[in-house]
């Protein structure tokens, strides 16, 4: 073969992207998929405008931000994709002052420095445990899986006939002194608080 | 033994986890993969500018939570890699499908055949040897083999989960063996219910038709404080009798009430439990033709009335040891009971499973267990039926051990698996498989498997004795004819080489084609045996013996085709279509030359389907589905298409009212009839059915 190593790699990368959206586009035209009334967008950009929303909706405890660096720190797990995706959405956008900063967390990471922590449904092995360290810190926790809220996240994103809805635990922000603002609690179609479920919607 | 989805997909799909990190891998720079998007785009046909999508931060999150998306989840990623013929039936499926029971939901799986007998029997079976018992078919709820030992094959009119709680069904056709175990034959159909995390709330649904009433649905999902998520639910329905070939009622309208329960708790950061259980009660009536008395000889197709419940309790115990190990304890019991006047058994089940996970190295993810079932079972002997000893107690011993291994990453992967069992009929059994699945591109993905599977004995096999008929002979003695199980009958025993393709053209088309070549060794046969005198059942008789054997061997080959057409955003196509051939020859010393042409001709050569789903406006969604299903010749049964049509209305989030109508082309006709049933088929009618839900 006269390819080179790196042309190799690179090809290898190529079609490994392409079959990672190819497989959006396969699963969009599945079986398992409905008819659809408006062209659909990338689940994970539209996630990644819904953390947007959260970072304006929230108020971290004035010592719980950084007071030199002026940033908000979004925090995702090793996760190329995922990653990627927050990052062309998020990165460099303003917050009232600040401005938000995408970070990737390796493996064995802390999670010290994160304001915001998204944890993908790749992450559900170590999620309780994550949650757990993170038990009254001041870090907006965001999660997919369906016991995300009650292992201790905040708010859980999920998918509701192809259209992203998000759930509150109220209680978890409190412990955490965030305050989430009414406007995100009246859009949630359920709000845990004080151990009882609102179901609004 | 599979114990739930995720060690399910460990099995079937091959290196899909492997794939999923190569997705996410760091390999890449990124403005190779920029390039790779803009090079895909040119690939789908549009135009690079419409790529620049617009800043979605910019929209409010109303507007939001109104966008559809697309999603790239583990789960359908892990079907559509699967190094087998996977259909998976999404909750999505369900809610438009109209369907009311879990038969009629299966329908819709390409190359299964589905063949309605009466209002509540239906004859179900992948790739042949269909029957009211097909013997080669594993069904499993949540883990749960409801695949019965003692008739070798399922009642579904025991298996009854209320069709909102379903998360998903997936079909596999071909062996699952070497992962599921013995009986797995020709097909696995997994019922994985949604976790009580996923249905909070309230929940009631009632439903009214020609058909009958119900299913009338009250369900109830909350948190408790030290039990984590649960829901309960309980359901009823009456579906009324079916006319017979005769003309007259069939007597067979069915009843039903089930209630149950689920609970998902987390018990630790890594532990996790759920609980399951539930209690049924039912009956329906049938025609069967049965000798009612020896001394005069009477033979009479008879209205009998089939009474039966049971319960089941689950429980399931997840630990994750670390992000690359995991395990799982299953531990389950089941008590079945159920009889008319010619028979009459419980069955209580224990089972328990162990599993083990593990991403071993960078290239290997292995997945073993172990597994023992015991069953014991106590029968009544009526003049039809006796078994022999009455009540019997079988164990199975089972461990498998199956890894996959990336040969290529992202290329060619390789999966190699065994499972060796112990049952109280024919001792060890060893069921190998190999499976290779080829990526050469994005578009294109095939896969080769060769398994072995064998279908074990069932009490039916080796203890049963069936009194046919009771008629009068020579001289006025009494002849009786009956049939004999055969203590020495071996497993059936299938090699089974398939091969599969799955293409996706463009984004709106993709198609998913399966071919397939069995081996049958050691099939059963019915062989005569020497007429003589019996004293016992008194008076004195005739006794025209035949018994069980191992008599028949054969082949069967077939092709399965499965396309998806979005032909616009609102309308969605799928055309299906099966192939399917059968040759059966007996053994040399084998006297069955009978039953060949009666299992040959019992299975359709030709299926094909349409289903069209289509979104309206006003929060209306219309689907149809047409069935074509070519001739039985071995039991009369012409062919027919039929068409199910639906309508949906969304009024509000909570609340969906839907009209349906079923076998609308034509009116009185049956889908199944014996050999492999003894029940008079009733004939499927055209009927209308409305149903609301309200969520709260």
């Amino acid at each position: 073969m006269i390819n080179s190593a790196g042309n190799t790699k690179r090809r290898t990368c190529i079609s490994v992207r392409i079959l990672a959206l190819l497989s959006a586009f396969l699963v969009a035209s599945d079986a398992f998929q409905p008819a659809r009334a408006q062209p659909a967008t990338d689940e994970y950009k539209v996630k990644a405008a819904f953390l947007f929303h959260f970072a304006q909706l929230v108020d971290w405890p004035a010592a719980a931000l950084n007071a030199t660096d002026q940033t908000i720190s979004l925090c995702v797990f090793d996760d190329e994709s995922r990653l990627q995706e927050l990052q062309s959405t998020l990165e460099g956008k303003s917050v009232g002052t600040r401005t938000l900063h995408v970070r990737q967390l390796s493996q064995a990471q802390a999670t010290q420095g994160c304001n915001i922590l998204f944890l993908s449904h790749d992450e559900s092995l170590r999620q309780a445990a994550v949650l757990r360290s993170l038990r009254g810190q001041p870090v907006l926790t965001v999660g997919e899986t369906g016991n995300f809220l009650s292992d201790g996240g905040m708010i859980r994103l999920r998918l509701d006939e192809d259209k992203i809805r998000f759930d509150i635990n109220i209680n978890a922000a409190d412990s955490s002194r965030l305050k989430i603002s009414s406007r995100l609690l009246m859009l949630a179609t359920t709000v845990i608080r004080g151990g009882e479920r609102d179901r609004r919607k | 033994m599979n114990m739930q989805a995720r060690t399910s997909y460990c099995g079937l799909s091959h290196g899909l986890s492997s794939l999923l990190n190569s997705v996410t891998s760091k390999r890449c720079h990124r403005h190779v993969k920029v390039c790779a998007t803009v090079a895909l785009l040119t690939l789908l046909g549009l135009p690079a500018r419409s790529q620049e999508t617009p800043d979605l931060t910019q929209k409010s999150l109303e507007d939001l939570m109104n966008i559809e998306v697309t999603s790239v989840s583990r789960k359908e990623q892990k079907t559509s890699q699967a190094a087998a013929a996977v259909f998976v039936i999404s909750r999505e499926d369900i809610r438009r499908s109209g369907a009311l029971s879990i038969p009629d939901l299966l329908r819709m799986v390409p190359g299964l055949d589905v063949a309605q007998i009466d209002a509540s029997k239906w004859a179900i079976t992948a790739r042949g040897f269909n029957g009211q018992y097909s013997d080669k078919l594993l069904v499993l709820i949540d883990g749960r083999a409801v695949y019965n030992p003692i008739f070798a094959g399922v009642f579904w009119d025991s298996q009854n989960v209320p069709l909102d709680s379903i998360e998903r069904i997936e079909v596999i056709r071909g062996p699952g063996a070497a992962i599921w175990g013995s009986n797995a034959v020709n097909g696995v159909i997994n019922i994985i219910t949604r976790k009580a995390d996923d249905t909070q709330g309230g929940y009631v649904a009632a439903g009214l038709g020609y058909i009958g009433t119900g299913p009338e649905t009250i369900g109830y999902g909350g948190k408790a404080r030290h039990l984590g998520a649960f829901r309960a639910y309980a359901e009823g329905f009456h579906y009324n009798s079916l006319p017979t070939f005769t003309g007259i009622d069939g007597r067979d309208d069915w009843r039903l009430v089930h209630g149950g329960f689920r609970t998902d708790s987390t018990l630790s950061a890594k532990d996790s439990l759920t609980t399951e259980g539930e209690v049924y009660a039912g009956n329906a009536g049938e025609f069967t033709l049965t000798p009612l008395s020896l001394q005069p000889p009477v033979t009479a197709t008879v209205a009998l009335h089939d009474i039966y419940s049971g319960w089941n309790a689950l429980i399931r115990w997840n630990r994750i040891i670390s992000s690359r190990s995991d395990t799982s304890l299953q531990v389950y019991f089941d008590r079945t009971n159920r009889g008319d006047t010619t028979y009459a058994l419980g069955l209580n089940t224990f089972d328990i499973d162990f599993q083990h996970h593990i991403l071993w190295g960078t290239r290997q993810d292995i997945v073993w267990g172990l597994g023992y079932r015991v069953s014991s079972d106590d029968t009544s002997p009526t003049l039809r039926i006796v078994f022999t000893p009455n009540d019997r107690v079988t164990q199975l011993f089972s461990s498998f051990v199956q890894d996959e291994v990336a040969l290529r990453r992202d290329r060619l992967h390789l999966s190699l698996g065994a499972r060796v069992e112990h049952n109280s009929y024919t001792g060890f059994d060893v069921e190998p498989s190999a499976r290779l699945v080829w990526t050469p591109d994005s578009k294109n993905m095939a896969w080769g498997a060769v398994s072995g599977a064998d279908r074990t004995p069932s009490r039916s096999d080796t203890d049963i004795r069936v009194n046919y008929t009771a008629l009068p002979g020579p001289g006025g003695v009494p002849v009786l004819v009956s049939i004999f199980g055969n203590p020495n009958f071996r497993n059936e025993r299938l090699t089974a080489f398939e091969a599969g393709y799955r293409n996706t053209w463009t984004s709106r088309f993709s198609l998913d084609s399966t071919i397939f070549y069995n081996r049958y060794r050691d099939l059963v046969s019915v062989e005569p045996g020497a007429t003589r005198i019996e004293t016992n059942p008194a008076p004195a008789h005739l006794l025209v013996p035949e018994s069980f054997g191992n008599g028949l061997h054969g082949e069967t080959h077939g092709i399965e085709l499965f396309a998806n057409w979005k032909v616009a955003s609102f309308w969605t196509l799928s055309p299906g279509y099966s192939f399917f051939s059968m040759h059966l020859h007996p053994f040399a010393g084998s006297q069955d030359f009978t039953d060949a042409a009666g299992t040959e001709g019992g299975s359709p050569d030709h299926k094909a389907q349409l289903r069209s789903s289509m979104s309206l406006p006003w929060n209306l969604q219309w689907n149809a589905s047409a069935y074509f299903v070519n001739r039985l010749p071995a039991v009369s049964i012409p062919s027919y298409t039929r068409l199910d049509t639906n309508l949906i209305w969304h009024a509000g989030e909570r609340v969906s009212i839907s009209v349906a109508g079923q076998n609308l082309l034509k009116n009185l006709h049956p889908e199944y009839s014996g050999p492999n049933s003894t029940v008079q088929p009733g004939l499927m009618r055209r009927a209308g059915y409305a149903k609301i839900t309200w969520s709260f």
